[in-house]
């Protein structure tokens, strides 16, 4: 009945009528009860009876609101029943007040304070949400409470391991939503904290449906902020961020277990991730992608004897970066065999001015992960380019000062990766280039420069 | 292993019963300061000299930057003259500055109401990426599509000396280790025969934050950068003297690391490592620092693209140097050139006299060593940056109410431009925005500790996890702050 969820509605405003008047008449008997012949005593009678009266007019609205649904069967339980008790409790300190003796009245007094107390914070909890008294108590409060603040953002490393919807989408949600639909409020019969309720969405049907902008959840939040419909209705709206990694789970069609790395993440996405959570999406470069298993420390010392420094990329990559000491008594081209061991494993080499000739680039042209290469300043000619041709994965390629022509060209368009190509002090010309370029529009051919060139070339 | 894991290791296995023994009889006050870390362990044993060299510590990720060339315009340029133009400006020149400006604004010089002040310069766009750059840079703009400008850098200090710390240290009080030291402190260096942090200076004047500005702090000793002179003997005593061979020197040089192994034997005090490195680096300096130092050996062509003349000690030959130095190994290489402090008080500081000298000492060789490092290869392995250490207002300067003899900018914390080139930087992007006077940054603002773990991270370094522990915390170049500024990143 329509009159009578009306009377609900007016539960909040009523339930502070009797908290009040109940907790002057247990202070009132509590006085008299210390100093016999107190004035006040005569009026604690009273007292009990309009705070049962004005409890018994509570519970029944109370009853009334509940009626509409909504809230959490749990608490609503507890505060509906311990509402009820508050009612008899009251009912019966008035009728009892002056025949049962004061060590039962003053049981019942104190019973009454804290069940007012306890079916008040409940109430309260119903309608403000669980966070309500800690989220602006002092820091002490909140470690008692065991609140932690939602307004840092957590940091994510790996969008791989990074889930959209847990570690994203549902921190949003739980912030701005879960304080009226969650597992303790249903407001509208939508739960957004069990996942499977919220996919069965609220009492007018799905939340999600289709892309964002056909999804209610999504409409809901980008309404008109005066409208009565828009959500939050308390509290701060969405932020921009939020709305638009919304849109974009809403838009990849709601997936709630996969990882950030497996969704396509457009551009102003991937600025939003990088800003809030320092999660990076830019694709990754080959040798951050590839694994491969560590040079041991033993394999690093031997070749170190041969002539070459070896170190890891990082802690988190096992490839090496490989270059020449200058030692005296060694050369490159006699001692280059050893790499042969680590060849798959090697992503940079620099053999740049160390007399390298064309014989060493077999070797070279085995390692198959290298990405950037090194030989400038040595007899190195076209011969050698030949050898590179399975270096699938090269991106720079630094030839200046050595001896090639536009004749490995041919050669060198076999580098679908290549990016950049250093052909400074070298007869590779511009017939080599157009015919590279023909072949990988990508690559950036760096030739030299004087004081005077223009600056796009 | 974790580097402070690892120090504590090796710390441990040089501990023995008798130190224990014999700080007991010192007394238990020494034993309470050493548990409060207040031992001064400036040297960490971790790099003894025989892992100083060619090994290298591990980076915490990938590096997109071996080493770093940081030139470093002292007295701070004035952005509003050189990259950061502001129509708006130009129309409020000579109009008062409105107080709403001035509120709650302290300023090093600027008192009372002053004028605003329009550009000193004109400005074009340049390059693919249409960079904004004024015609005192002929030379810069051609290079701007290798650059990333940061035009909203901000800074806490507005005095030079503290602002130098700041900058290069992460505090603007003296006792940090300087950046450089940070770098090598945390990779090590390429070449064992030269040192991993060198300093040229230029300008007649060392910045004024002094030497502390490559101190290492309380790193080890073996971190503090290396000053070398463009001029005359590039690191003094550095040749034996007369009468005395290298075989001489180099028995001498042993003779005393012997005694000092000795000594360390005894005392285990880890500075006497440090000397012992620093003799051994040194000897091998007195070959490799006179070989990498003299640019006559140059070609012509490279002296006309620098501007340099051998034998004079100019901020041409300092960029030369560099380049030398990058293709050596040196890991951190810091530039300095003097005068930029363009207040307006006198001849040589104003805006239209000694600031246009200014740029162009710096313009033609600062170009060439972007377009030779590019040339050679070394570019997308190098790390440029260029710096003030805080920009300049966008009103004239009036020290003490009165209007200067020349006109000038004062000095000014909210908003300066910085540019990087090279090593995982993207090349022609414009970062960041001031608003219509250049007074604040509005958009994508960049801070001193901000650009701080940028650096460190194209290095390979984790801003938060390059420590060091003393006087009982972790200290870091960041300290408790600094955002990696993703967007500028390859």
């Amino acid at each position: 009945m329509d009159i009578l969820n009306w009377v609900g509605r007016f539960h909040p405003a009523l339930v502070h009528l009797p908290i009040g008047i109940l907790i002057i008449a247990a202070v009132f008997h509590w006085i008299s009860a210390r100093r016999p012949g107190w004035k006040g005593t005569a009026v604690v009678s009273t007292l009990y009876f309009f705070g049962f009266l004005a409890a018994a007019v509570a519970a029944f609205a109370g009853w009334m609101l509940a009626k509409e649904g909504g809230y959490q069967s749990d608490t609503i339980f507890w505060h509906r029943w311990l509402g009820i008790l508050m009612v008899i409790l009251s009912f019966v300190l008035w009728r009892l007040n002056r025949n049962t003796s004061r060590i039962t009245m003053s049981w019942l007094g104190v019973g009454l304070i804290f069940g007012l107390l306890l079916v008040g914070h409940l109430g309260g909890e119903m309608t403000h949400g669980e966070n309500y008294m800690v989220e602006n108590a002092p820091n002490f409060v909140k470690k008692l409470a065991s609140y932690e603040e939602g307004t840092h953002y957590p940091v994510y490393n790996d969008p791989d391991s990074t889930l959209v919807y847990a570690d994203i989408i549902m921190p949003i949600l739980e912030k701005k939503c879960w304080t009226c639909h969650s597992n303790n409020i249903t407001k509208g019969g939508l739960n957004m904290e069990d996942l499977e309720a919220f996919l069965k969405g609220g009492k007018n049907g799905k939340v999600i449906e289709g892309t964002a902008t056909s999804s209610e959840l999504f409409k809901r939040v980008t309404l008109d902020p005066e409208s009565k419909k828009f959500m939050p209705p308390k509290g701060n709206a969405l932020s921009y961020g939020e709305i638009k990694l919304l849109e974009w789970w809403l838009d990849s069609g709601a997936p709630t277990d996969k990882s950030i790395a497996s969704l396509e993440t457009p551009a102003n996405i991937q600025s939003i991730l990088l800003s809030r959570y320092q999660l990076d999406t830019k694709p990754k470069s080959y040798i951050e992608k590839t694994k491969v298993d560590a040079v041991t420390e033993e394999t690093m010392e031997k070749i170190r004897q041969h002539g070459f420094s070896i170190r890891q990329i990082a802690m988190n990559n096992n490839f090496v970066d490989v270059g020449w000491r200058d030692v005296d008594s060694l050369s490159v081209n006699n001692e280059i065999g050893i790499l042969e061991e680590i060849a798959d494993k090697i992503a940079w080499l620099d053999l740049g001015s160390t007399n390298l000739d064309d014989a060493s680039f077999k070797v070279i042209g085995t390692m198959k992960n290298l990405v950037r290469l090194k030989v400038e300043d040595n007899p190195v000619t076209d011969a050698a380019i030949k050898d590179l041709s399975d270096l699938k994965h090269l991106e720079s390629l630094n030839l200046y000062k050595t001896k090639i022509t536009d004749i490995c060209a041919a050669d060198l368009v076999n580098l679908k990766e290549l990016k950049k190509l250093f052909i400074w002090q070298t007869e590779f010309g511009d017939e080599g280039s157009t015919q590279l370029k023909a072949a990988l529009p990508k690559v950036e051919v760096i030739g030299g420069y004087t004081l005077n060139t223009p600056p796009s070339d | 292993m974790h580097m402070y894991q690892e120090y504590i290791e090796k710390e441990i296995q040089l501990k023995t019963r008798r130190h224990f023994l014999r700080n007991c009889t010192t007394g238990l006050g020494a034993v309470a300061l050493a548990g409060l870390g207040c031992q001064s362990k400036t040297t960490a044993n971790i790099f003894a000299p025989t892992e100083m060299g060619g090994r290298a510590t591990l980076s915490h990720y990938m590096a997109r930057a071996k080493r770093v060339i940081y030139l470093h315009m002292a007295g701070s340029p004035s952005q509003l003259e050189l990259f950061d133009y502001k129509p708006t400006l130009n129309q409020l020149h000579d109009k008062e500055c409105p107080q709403s400006l001035l509120e709650g604004k302290k300023f090093a010089f600027i008192s009372g109401t002053p004028k605003m002040l329009g550009h000193q310069a004109q400005f074009k766009q340049h390059g693919q990426s249409g960079a904004w750059v004024s015609d005192h840079l002929p030379h810069f703009s051609k290079v701007v599509d290798d650059v990333c400008f940061l035009k909203a850098m901000h800074t806490d200090e507005f005095n030079h000396a503290p602002a130098q710390l700041f900058l290069y240290t992460g505090s603007p009080r003296l006792g940090r280790p300087s950046i450089g030291s940070w770098v090598t402190y945390g990779l090590g260096t390429e070449n064992e025969d030269l040192p991993g942090f060198v300093v040229l200076v230029s300008g007649g004047m060392t910045p004024s934050a002094g030497k502390s500005v490559w101190g290492s702090g309380f790193l080890p000793s073996v971190y503090q950068g290396v000053q070398c002179r463009s001029h005359g003997d590039p690191v003094l005593y550095i040749n034996n003297p007369d009468g005395m061979d290298r075989r001489l020197r180099g028995q001498t040089i042993e003779a005393i690391n012997q005694i000092n192994q000795k000594e360390y034997e005894t005392f285990g005090d880890d500075e006497t490592l440090t000397r012992i490195a620093q003799y051994e680096m040194a000897y091998r300096m007195q070959v490799s620092v006179p070989d990498v130092m003299d640019i006559s050996k140059e070609p012509p062509y490279i002296h006309d693209m620098y501007g340099t003349e051998p034998g004079k000690s100019s901020f041409a030959n300092n960029c030369l140097l560099a380049r030398r130095m990058a293709e050596k190994g040196v890991r951190f290489i810091q530039l300095f050139h003097w005068g930029w402090d363009s207040h307006g008080a006198g001849k040589s500081e104003a805006l239209n006299h000694g600031f246009l000298d200014r740029c162009r000492e710096v313009d033609q060789p600062m170009s060439a060593l972007i377009r030779d490092l590019k040339q050679r290869g070394l570019l997308e392995e190098t790390l440029v940056v260029w710096s003030g250490e805080f920009g300049r207002t966008p009103m004239m300067e009036n020290r003490g109410g009165v209007a200067n003899p020349f006109v000038g900018r004062d000095h000014h914390t909210d908003a300066f431009t910085v540019w990087l080139a090279g090593g995982g930087i993207k090349g022609g992007l414009s970062y960041g925005e001031t608003d219509e006077i250049g007074y604040y940054g509005v958009k994508d603002q960049v801070h001193i500790h901000d650009l701080q773990a940028t650096m460190l991270h194209t290095m390979g370094l984790n801003h938060e996890k390059l420590t060091f522990p003393f006087q009982g915390r972790d200290f870091r170049l960041t300290d408790v702050a600094g955002k990696i500024v993703q967007e500028i990143l390859v």
